[in-house]
């Protein structure tokens, strides 16, 4: 008769399991707020497009203030599904009195129709055309309008901002930098949103 | 007379459980490393608006589409001067579109070539704090703008920021229907003789 071999079976140590389990729980939950772009708070719900705003994965980025400062350009999809819709154009004033957040301004653009949608076939326009179109018009009175409100003197400070979502073509871009070098250098400069890693202040 | 101490075995950490642990903990971390970005924001980036003036560049970036792009910089200047020596009997227009195809076989450059040339203007800006560049990106209208921005970030980043840029709008075809490609000997800040390529709209 063969002897058996009466050996203690192993089992897990439940104490020793359940703090792994709650220190990776732990790491992984901190790793992954820290992650995720910033939604928290009612502005970063209102910006849920941030995402497709273009990355700029430089330090020398300047902090972006929470109430508008400047005339601010928005262009935006029609439809946010579909990137190769038509663009729609805002402009958001600041106000004097009061600090407007981003969402404020762009209701009180809704709610005075300061927006407009781009042709869907822009890029076939010619200059004249392309100019003359509503959303161009819109654009070219905000700065104007803007500027012989505010900008009275060139000052390096001067500036309007413009905040496109990723895709958006480039002869709208260049028609806003048109616009404000046309005056000189009284605007002598557009300040772009971005994506950046949080960088190191610059004194531009 | 004080007691002895009760002598304890040495207790030694054992060595493959440390090693289990190790090698657990450091896959762990590896493989979160990978998924982990840090936060990215919205923030400003300044951009200066094009000035209507005679432009003047020594390194022109060109879009020519989304994935490829022209570069002209001095050393085009060379060989234009051999062009102009060798086919110096042709007509203007001949001798542009000679001029202009050479330039096309071999400034034609992809994106990533194009990361590469800005990585080595960013080192050579970084090593000659006393040189200033000037960028100049031209850029057709259908082009994402973020392509401009790639372009611009690329050599944001300098020590001594030598480098400046402005960008136009602005199409290949333009430049290959130029008026005239030419030399012109003009004397630099130091004195000295050289040749600079014109390009007449």
């Amino acid at each position: 008769m063969a002897f058996q071999k009466q050996e203690e079976r192993k089992g897990l140590s439940l104490p020793g399991l359940i703090d792994i389990v709650f220190l990776l729980l732990i790491f992984s939950l901190v790793t992954f707020s820290v992650s995720s772009v910033n939604v928290g708070s009612d502005e970063g719900r209102a910006r849920a497009v941030d995402y497709q705003l273009p990355e700029a994965r430089i330090r020398e980025t300047l902090e972006m203030e929470e109430v508008l400062q400047t005339l601010l350009i928005l262009v935006e999809y029609q439809n946010t599904e579909d990137v190769n819709g038509p663009r729609i154009v805002y402009t958001l004033w600041p106000s004097v009195k009061d600090s407007l957040t981003f969402s404020e301004a762009k209701n009180n653009a809704i709610r005075d129709s300061s927006f407009a949608q781009f042709p869907s076939n822009f890029l076939e326009l010619s200059d004249y055309a392309f100019t003359n179109s509503s959303a161009c018009l819109l654009i070219e009175r905000a700065i104007r309008d803007y500027k012989n409100l505010f900008f009275y003197e060139p000052r390096n400070t001067n500036s309007v901002e413009l905040r496109a979502v990723k895709e958006t073509e480039f002869r709208i871009v260049n028609f806003i930098m048109e616009q404000c070098s046309s005056y000189g250098d009284t605007i002598p400069r557009i300040l772009l949103h971005t994506l950046s890693d949080k960088g190191v202040e610059n004194a531009f | 007379m004080p007691f002895n101490q009760k002598k304890r075995p040495k207790e030694q950490v054992e060595l493959i459980s440390f090693f289990d642990i190790f090698f657990i903990l450091f896959v762990f971390f590896l493989v979160t490393s990978f998924v982990v970005r840090m936060p990215l924001q919205e923030r400003i980036l300044y951009i200066p608006t094009p000035e209507n003036t005679l432009g003047r560049a020594q390194i022109v970036v060109q879009f020519i589409d989304e994935a490829n792009v022209f570069w002209l910089d001095e050393e085009v200047s060379s060989l234009v001067t051999e062009i102009e020596e060798n086919y110096g009997y042709l007509s203007d227009t001949r001798l542009r579109d000679r001029i202009f195809d050479e330039l096309f076989n071999q400034n034609v450059l992809t994106l990533e070539e194009l990361d590469k040339k800005l990585s080595e203007l960013r080192l050579r800006a970084n090593q000659n704090p006393d040189l200033e560049y000037f960028l100049l990106i031209r850029c057709p209208n259908e082009i994402s703008y973020f392509r401009v921005l790639d372009v611009i970030t690329a050599i944001s980043e300098t020590s001594f920021r030598n480098i400046k840029y402005g960008c136009v709008g602005g199409t290949f075809d333009e430049i290959r229907q130029c008026r005239r490609i030419y030399t012109v000997v003009e004397i630099d800040a130091d004195g000295n003789r050289r040749k600079n390529i014109r390009i007449d709209f």
